[in-house]
């Protein structure tokens, strides 16, 4: 099993990626509070009643 | 297809029905002219201008998807008053002058200045949150404001910390802004060191989210090894496979197992063995020899067992660490706020300004208008009145303060302005020395917890010989096996169930006994609370309300001149300090909503016997039954052959009457009933049910106390009793155990000092100068009930967890030592056997 | 990452050229979600096509480009990576914008995008029939479409992570994480399996020989199922589901440590696909072992799914949408439970090269990503056409059903068919030899391929009558310009 020597060792890489991306994204303090984001998406208003739209473009 | 509808949110799931509600607060909409709020696209009814405000701000700055995401209706914007009007589950608070937020003094406390030209940060404490769509509400409406850098809320506590520019805007602009929709707020004191906190929680967050990436991967890499046929996989293979572990190992142990060293080494340090040291130990064991059998290209690699171990330690501890982030959380909410400002009196100009109360010092004076919360601890120095503690102990009942007396800062000012010289202040105050306490409570470890880390200690010495002995024993006889052996020792065994699990129950309880209305001031009160077989009531305020309902007997007295007797009554009794006075009035107007004061002349109270006036040309008086009979002594006797006396037990249970009367006899009876508390008859059964011995001690007359005895069913009821005979009462019961005492903390000082835990219903502040263990601030029982249950269940998984930690150790350690369990094997059962003592101490109490 | 920044962050203004920074770029989403319905039909006509000529051979007409092995590789491929594709770059697209409050990073890259996806897709439905194929499953085109599927994908990947880097809410909604790791991935994937060393325009031979190549072409295969069939969509309904049932996610925490249990478990599972082949032994188990372990954060993701209705039950009884959402996460539920037990290998000596394991991938790609692409897409055409539902609710409520009964016709067929053809299989007689030649079990299996082929065409015929459906919400409506609302953009 030759291609051992490439997956394993591009495993450990993806592995300490992810390891990496997530203590920067903690650091940045994206799971400090995890339950409001839950909110914010409902209240985000993407109906076409919705007064932030232009009216319908020609 | 929208998204979901724009309903306001209402408890009855057909808003066909029932009256009109507003679309903001679910309030019910006034009848007569409507006002309208233009929300998403219709109109919407809402109940007062106020609502509509706040509705229409809200649809303006583009934030109407508040209305779809909430979950609970918003604060009602009128007809409450601003302090002490809250929601259940939310302590009152005092508002602040929009001024005082730029005021430098007050931002001291609560603001960390940035570098000029970088941000700011405040901590605050928010108010009228009801749900996590006012959140993000909150969060949204900040953001856009001028200057804002991030606006975060924490739903759970209601707290905000705000980043904004100090040089585009203000703070108090801000927090107007946060006026204009509908919410409040106030300093947070100690938000910096919320701050410190947060940080540690992140990094314990990723230490555990470290060691658990690197034990799944690790674990990847492992699982071959030990499932392949020999002669499946190649030498290289292998060795590629624990390379790979080892790269993913190291940051477990050089970041993930940072503490578990640290902790190890401050240990042996200071000479006290924890749970730690074996630990570190056998990690460093086995990381070592797992990287020499690498070296050497041949061997046991134990990168598993390490990452697996750190990692479930790691969730265990974490676990636990939020269960006590959490109990802090719900005291700290619960308590109540002092205002952070005040207005200080300038003694050469006579007049007031607002100022920060961390801005004064001993000896200023302050006024405290009619209303408001006394903002320090203080003596009064001009003016006299009721002064509620109402925000400390949640019960109404004012107590007389005049001139020379102390006030204590949170309590409310009922009567009229009080002029106060500064006593204390801050952290100095009687409030925060009881917030402290509770919060070490929770932080702190319990004797219990202490106890069982001593002997987490013992066992742990007495692990480290036995593992001496089976390394030179294994040396010995099979020096191939020792360092594996050994190190299965070192892993397998598990104080958990004593330094880890211990806490994290008591944790855990004290957070479920917050949430249900009881809060702990002492470690081992919840241990005692849950061993004790003795119970002692004190009856007044404690099994009782302690506070008077009136009843007014009616029987006898036309309708029509009902109204009449009812204004003269009132007209009587305005103005009066005695509480009996605004019970009778507080009644008189549940029963007439409509009735003014009239005015009375020569009007003159007679101590201890009740109230004389003229009204309308005529002589009536309110009071004692002698007092008023004595208007007409020939009436007296009539009325009595009405036979209105009632049975006399149900009369000498009550604590008193007042009569009404003029020249013409007596014509209106008010009795004076205290009622049982909600939840007392519930708790002395529900105590009596588990065979605990419940007495009342009451210093009341014995018929009265008989009576409410004969009523809750309690056989050892004794009345007529001084302090002293209380004391000895309960020191002749704590023969049979310990006892819990619970009482109002105002009668029973001294029972307070002798039980071995006592539970103040009631009255905080008394309660805390008197040594309580624990209080109820809303004199709820049903909350002690809950609490009792919660401590027997507490102590009840402590138990089990110890007989498990016995039986698991027992076996698992000459298992191990025998040489019939492989590290990684000896490190799951540790893991898994530490983490079921945690949950199983963290579990919510069945029954 | 400040948690404002300014309007017209630099970036989208200086790349769109005009001051359209005000406004969502919904018009490459509208085109990914109306060529979603296009590629659907398709790509299920295809399907369908050669279902039946499982049963009438005679069908493909002896034309070569007709034939079933020909056909086949278009089929997975179009509804793959034209239906399923678009609908997650439709989804993706508008979930980023919409999450984070700010136009895609570049409208040119994402027209770019838009317009390269579909040219490939066109290339594949050109070469596949005429035989030019690489013979890796699921990534058969030949390596000039393979370079130009990287070159696409890496300018998904810059607009996708370019939108995220500017957005202006601070948090990243759980969404995008899955989208994000199901971009990323699958680039990986496809780059390191493509590896191929061209002889001709249209021939190449793979870098990896041999059972090397069966390993990374089923490392590619299985991550592909997790990664482009499993995150991506799950990125759907961790946002779709919450907004059509106005409720928020179930446990937000939950559905956070879900994403990082699922990145954390997920490479090893692929040998399971290799049970008793020259693979080594320990590769496949643990290739099975992994396979059961992903059991877990599977489920925790439908359990979310599923309760984020907790207290809305009813609106489940009137709102067509919302069905097809939940059912589709049923659906997820069921082969994420089945996919495990087959990879046992005692299981899968039965299942393995049988009907079952078709019928297992349908009813992932049916049940699961088919309804929950349909629901989304339901979800979004009335938004992107300015009209306030589609045209017709009830023919939503009809293609729900008409999509239920097909998958579970087709899904039961094949589970009886399979079921039977390995037992079949290894029916022996006393003295050692089979039971059943080939051909008896293929006779066996006779009516549940036309069981099969019925499914299937009204599963089809559903998406005709989303078609006709889309057509005249579309034909009523006028594309919107979707404004970003105010509370994002900062004050200048």
């Amino acid at each position: 099993m030759v291609i051992l020597i490439i997956l394993i060792p591009m495993s450990v890489v993806l592995a300490l990626l992810a390891a990496g991306m997530f203590l920067y994204m903690n650091r940045q303090g994206q799971f400090d509070d995890l339950e409001s984001p839950a909110f914010s998406v409902i209240a985000d208003d993407d109906s076409v009643h919705a007064d932030q739209h232009d009216p319908p473009v020609a | 297809m929208t998204t979901g509808p724009l309903l306001p949110v209402t408890a009855s799931p057909d808003p066909g029905t029932g009256p009109e509600l507003c679309f903001h607060c679910a309030g019910p909409v006034p009848a007569g002219e409507r006002v309208l709020a233009h929300i998403g696209g219709q109109q919407r009814p809402m109940c007062c201008p106020g609502c509509a405000a706040v509705a229409n701000l809200i649809e303006a700055t583009g934030m109407a998807g508040y209305y779809r995401a909430r979950t609970a209706p918003a604060r009602r914007q009128s007809g409450e008053a601003g302090a002490g009007s809250v929601a259940p589950g939310e302590s009152a608070y005092q508002a602040i002058a929009i001024d005082l937020f730029d005021d430098p003094v007050l931002q001291r406390a609560f603001v960390a200045a940035g570098a000029p030209g970088h941000a700011s940060e405040a901590h605050l404490q928010l108010h009228h949150l009801r749900c996590g769509a006012c959140s993000w509400l909150i969060e949204g409406h900040l953001r856009k404001q001028p200057g804002v850098v991030a606006a975060q809320v924490n739903t759970l506590a209601a707290r905000l910390v705000l980043r904004w520019d100090p040089a585009r805007t203000g703070l108090a602009g801000l927090v107007q802004a946060l006026r204009g929709i509908g919410y409040d707020a106030t300093p947070w004191q100690a938000g910096a060191q919320a701050a410190v906190a947060q940080g540690q929680q992140r990094r314990r967050l990723a230490e555990m989210v470290v060691a658990g990436l690197g034990m799944m991967q690790v674990m990847m890499y492992a699982w071959p090894i030990y499932i392949a046929d020999s002669g499946d996989m190649t030498a290289g293979e292998m060795r590629l496979m624990n390379w790979a572990g080892l790269v993913l190992t190291l940051p477990v142990m050089l970041f993930s197992a940072q503490g578990i060293f640290r902790n190890a080494w401050r240990g042996l340090r200071a000479r006290h063995l924890g749970m730690d040291v074996p630990v570190a130990i056998g990690l460093l064991a086995a990381f070592a020899g797992s990287l020499f059998s690498l070296w050497q290209g041949s061997g046991p690699v134990w990168f598993d067992s390490v990452t697996m171990f750190v990692f479930l330690l790691l969730t265990s501890r974490w676990l636990e660490q939020w269960v006590r982030g959490h109990a802090l959380a719900m005291t700290g909410r619960l308590a109540p706020a002092v205002p952070a400002q005040a207005l200080q009196i300038d003694p050469e100009a006579h007049a007031t300004r607002p100022v920060a109360v961390v801005g004064l010092r001993t000896g200023d004076r302050i006024r405290v208008p009619v209303g408001e919360v006394i903002p320090v601890d203080g003596r009064i120095v001009e003016g006299a009145g009721p002064v509620a503690e109402a925000l400390l102990t949640g019960e109404s009942t004012p107590n007389w303060r005049g001139i020379g007396e102390r006030v204590l800062a949170g309590s409310l000012n009922l009567g009229e302005v009080l002029d106060i010289e500064v006593e204390a202040i801050g952290a100095d105050s009687t409030l925060a020395r009881i917030l402290r306490r509770m919060d070490q409570a929770v932080a702190e470890r319990a004797p219990l917890a202490g106890l069982a880390d001593a002997a987490a200690a013992r066992f742990v010495a007495a692990l480290l010989l036995i593992t001496l002995a089976t390394a030179l024993w294994w040396c010995w006889f099979a020096p191939a096996r020792a360092l594996g052996i050994t190190i299965a020792v070192l892993v397998v065994s598990c104080p958990c169930a004593l330094s880890l699990a211990v806490p994290a129950t008591l944790a855990a309880s004290t957070a479920r006994l917050a949430r249900r209305g009881l809060l702990l001031l002492d470690g081992h009160a919840l241990e005692t609370l849950g061993r004790s077989r003795t119970f002692v009531f004190d009856k007044t305020g404690t099994l009782t309300m302690g506070d008077p309902r009136v009843d007014i007997d009616w029987r006898g007295t036309p309708v029509e001149r009902r109204p009449l007797l009812a204004a003269i009554a009132v007209a009587l009794e305005a103005h009066q300090p005695h509480p009996f006075a605004a019970a009778v009035d507080k009644a008189l107007r549940t029963a007439f909503p409509v009735l003014g004061v009239q005015p009375v002349e020569r009007r003159c109270s007679v101590l201890g016997q009740g109230v004389e006036a003229e009204f309308h040309g005529r002589v009536w008086r309110i009071g004692k039954r002698e007092f008023v009979a004595a208007l007409c002594p020939e009436a007296d006797g009539n009325l009595a052959a009405d036979g209105r006396t009632v049975d006399a037990v149900v009369e000498d249970a009550h604590s008193g009457e007042a009569w009404l009367g003029s020249s013409d006899g007596l014509a209106l009876r008010f009795r004076f009933v205290d009622a049982l508390r909600p939840g007392a008859a519930e708790l002395v059964a529900g105590l009596r049910a588990r065979g605990a011995h419940v007495a009342l001690l009451s210093g009341d007359r014995p018929a009265a106390v008989a009576f409410l005895a004969r009523q809750l069913g309690i056989d050892d009821a004794r009345g007529g009793l001084s302090p002293e005979d209380k004391l000895e009462g309960i020191a002749a019961l704590r023969g049979d155990g310990p006892v819990v005492m619970v009482g109002d903390g105002l009668n029973d000082a001294p029972g307070f000092g002798a039980a071995d835990v006592a539970v103040a219903v009631g009255r905080v502040t008394q309660a805390l100068a008197r040594g309580a263990g624990a209080i109820v601030p809303d004199g709820d029982l049903a909350s002690l009930a809950a609490a009792i249950r919660e401590s027997r269940s507490a102590l009840a998984r402590i138990r089990q967890n110890l007989a498990w930690a016995l039986v698991y150790n027992l076996c698992a350690i000459p298992l191990a030592a025998s040489g019939w369990l492989t590290p990684w094997e000896a490190g799951l059962g540790m893991s898994l056997s530490s983490l079921l003592v945690v949950v199983n101490g963290m579990r919510p109490w069945s029954s | 990452m400040n948690a404002t920044r300014p309007p017209a962050a630099d970036g989208t203004a200086a790349l769109t050229g005009h001051a359209r920074a005000e406004t969502y770029n919904y018009d490459v989403v509208r085109k990914f979600a109306v060529m979603t319905v296009v590629w659907g039909i398709v790509g299920m006509l295809v399907g369908v096509y050669i279902a039946a000529e499982l049963i009438w051979p005679d069908l493909s007409m002896h034309l070569p480009w007709l034939g079933y092995g020909r056909l086949r590789p278009l089929h997975t491929n179009a509804v793959i990576f034209a239906f399923g594709g678009c609908a997650l770059m439709a989804t993706s697209y508008y979930v980023v914008q919409r999450t984070c409050q700010t136009r895609l990073f570049s409208d040119k890259l994402a027209s770019f995008h838009f317009w390269g996806w579909q040219l490939i897709i066109l290339a594949a439905a050109i070469t596949l029939p005429l035989g030019y194929t690489s013979s890796k499953e699921y990534a058969e085109l030949e390596w000039p479409i393979d370079i130009a599927i990287a070159l696409v994908w890496v300018a998904y990947a810059i607009n996708f992570f370019g939108t995220l880097a500017i957005r202006r809410v601070k948090h990243i909604y759980v969404a995008n994480w899955f989208y994000g790791g199901f971009i990323l991935t699958v680039a990986l994937l496809h780059i390191v399996n493509s590896a191929e060393i061209p002889v001709t325009m249209w021939k190449s031979y793979s870098a990896y020989a041999g059972v090397q190549d069966a390993m990374v072409q089923w490392w590619y295969g299985h991550n592909a199922v997790g990664f482009f069939l499993t995150a991506g969509f799950l990125g759907m309904m961790y946002y779709f589901i919450p907004k059509q049932a106005g409720r928020p996610v179930y446990s937000y925490r939950l559905s956070v440590v879900h994403f990082w249990a699922l990145i954390f478990t997920y490479m090893w599972a692929g040998p399971h696909h290799l049970h008793y082949t020259a693979l080594p032994d320990w590769t496949q188990s643990v290739g099975m072992v992994f396979s059961l372990i992903l059991l877990a954060p599977s489920w925790g993701g439908m359990i979310n799914g599923i309760m984020t209705l907790s207290g809305a039950w009813d609106k489940l009884r009137t709102d067509p949408i919302l069905k097809f959402l939940v059912v589709s996460v049923s659906f997820y539920g069921m082969s994420t439970f089945e996919g495990p037990m087959m990879s046992i290998k005692t299981v899968n000596a039965l299942s393995h090269y049988t009907d079952w394991t078709i019928g297992h991938v349908h009813s992932g790609a049916l049940g699961w990503v088919a309804m929950i692409s349909i629901g989304s897409i339901y979800y979004l055409i009335p938004r992107l056409f300015g009209r306030e539902q589609m045209y017709s609710v009830p023919a939503i409520a009809v293609h729900f059903w008409i999509t239920t009964i097909g998958v579970v016709l087709y899904i039961a067929s094949m589970w009886i068919a399979g079921v039977m053809e390995g037992l079949m299989w290894r029916a022996m007689n006393a003295d050692g030899t089979l039971t059943y030649a080939f051909v008896e079990v293929v006779k066996a299996t006779y009516p549940y391929y036309a069981v099969r082929l019925l499914g299937g065409a009204i599963v089809l015929s559903g998406m005709l009558l989303m078609a006709w459906n889309v057509w005249k919400t579309i034909a009523g409506g006028r594309p919107v310009e979707a404004r970003i609302p105010v509370s994002a953009s900062a004050h200048a």
